[in-house]
């Protein structure tokens, strides 16, 4: 992608200001991990209640239609805008007590949804989650050259976090997110 | 009650750098009174809990920004906590897509309060993202007071000097210095500003 000035915004400072968040996720959805998509006829009729304003070329070998788009069903990342920025914020649980292997994963995960942001013509401004498993707290940030991680005093056993980018589309960032990050946390019921 | 507003890019360096502030004034000067205000543009904040955790007291702003999008709560906010806990020091860590002088602007106006603008930005990644986003510096370094020249340790001598000399030109008035994580911050220019009328 060729990189151009992403923040063209004037800022008025008038004190008069809106939210300008834009929660597309907010909407039920199931999430696969293997993301598999549920393809129907996207018209004038279409009852899906997705706020889908994008269209994807199928990658269903056996479909040709062009009006098909996918049904990308994600619950674990929540995505929002400020300016240029695209964030995208989780929030789970990994399959492991162990603090040390929690975050030797996390990190990997995180590294590896830079490189996708980066590969996908994005700018990262970080990647940064905190990991706090078995008595111990990281802060883990990570941007395009460097990876910072630094211990604090905590309590539980979650990962939260954000990615926060530029230059990518929020189903970008999404999948992005979910193969990497998300592919650590443990699904409901498991 | 001080107040100092600490802006920059996204991975700049502005939170190891409060977290170095705070840990001088109350560990070196006894200043045990200080609030750290966090301001994340995300739904989910990741650097409160680091500074919570390292012991300071911290209020938070969260999914939004205080220079645009929360700019209306951040008065009311000021205000109760200088009504309840009015602290010595009163340090603010903008959102990386923050303007500084906006957030300025807005004490100033609503509240008739002043601050100081410390602003940092990545030796490392200053040529790549500036290219990416010219206007975001531009307005971020905008009537800092200082601007810490950061991550200075991990370029040469040549891109450090090609970066402060950039950064001189986008705000001539601002005192621009090279620092970087293993080196002590800058108290003396930090007291300086923070003393000046």
């Amino acid at each position: 992608m060729e990189e151009k000035d992403l923040h063209e915004h004037e800022h008025e400072h008038e004190h008069e200001h809106e939210h300008e968040h834009h929660h597309e996720h907010e909407h039920e959805h199931e999430h696969h991990h293997d993301h598999d998509h549920e393809h129907h006829h996207h018209d004038d009729e279409c009852g899906c209640g997705h706020d889908h304003d994008h269209e994807h070329e199928c990658d269903d070998p056996n479909c040709t239609d062009p009006s098909h788009h996918h049904h990308h069903h994600h619950e674990l990342v929540e995505i929002s805008h400020h300016e240029s920025s695209i964030i995208g914020a989780m929030k789970g649980v990994m399959a492991t007590a162990d603090y040390d292997e929690a975050e030797k994963l996390l990190s990997e995960q995180m590294r590896e949804a830079g490189r996708l942001v980066t590969e996908a013509g994005g700018i990262i401004g970080h990647i940064k989650f905190v990991l706090t498993a078995a008595g111990r707290c990281g802060q883990i940030s990570v941007t395009d050259v460097e990876e910072n991680i630094r211990h604090f005093d905590g309590g539980t056993s979650t990962v939260e976090g954000v990615a926060i980018v530029f230059a990518v589309e929020d189903e970008q960032l999404t999948e992005i997110l979910e193969h990497t990050i998300g592919s650590l946390f443990v699904k409901e019921g498991e | 009650m001080k107040i100092l507003l600490v802006g920059g890019f996204l991975g700049s360096g502005k939170t190891s750098f409060i977290l170095k502030l705070a840990h001088h004034l109350i560990e070196d000067r006894g200043i045990n009174n200080i609030v750290i205000l966090e301001n994340e543009i995300g739904e989910i904040s990741v650097d409160d809990k680091v500074l919570k955790g390292s012991g300071y007291q911290v209020k938070g702003l969260f999914a939004g920004c205080v220079c645009c999008t929360l700019a209306g709560e951040l008065p009311a906010t000021v205000r109760q906590i200088e009504r309840d806990i009015n602290p010595d020091w009163m340090i603010m860590e903008a959102t990386g897509v923050a303007f500084p002088y906006t957030i300025k602007e807005n004490l100033v106006h609503a509240l008739n309060m002043d601050c100081r603008i410390i602003c940092l930005t990545d030796a490392q990644r200053w040529k790549r993202l500036y290219r990416a986003m010219a206007n975001l510096f531009d307005f971020q370094l905008k009537d800092a007071d200082v601007i810490l020249v950061n991550k200075a340790d991990l370029v040469d001598e040549a891109m450090l000097a090609e970066v402060m000399e950039a950064v001189k030109a986008i705000n001539p008035e601002a005192e621009v210095v090279s620092s970087c994580a293993n080196e002590a911050i800058p108290i003396e220019l930090v007291d300086r500003i923070m003393s000046e009328e």
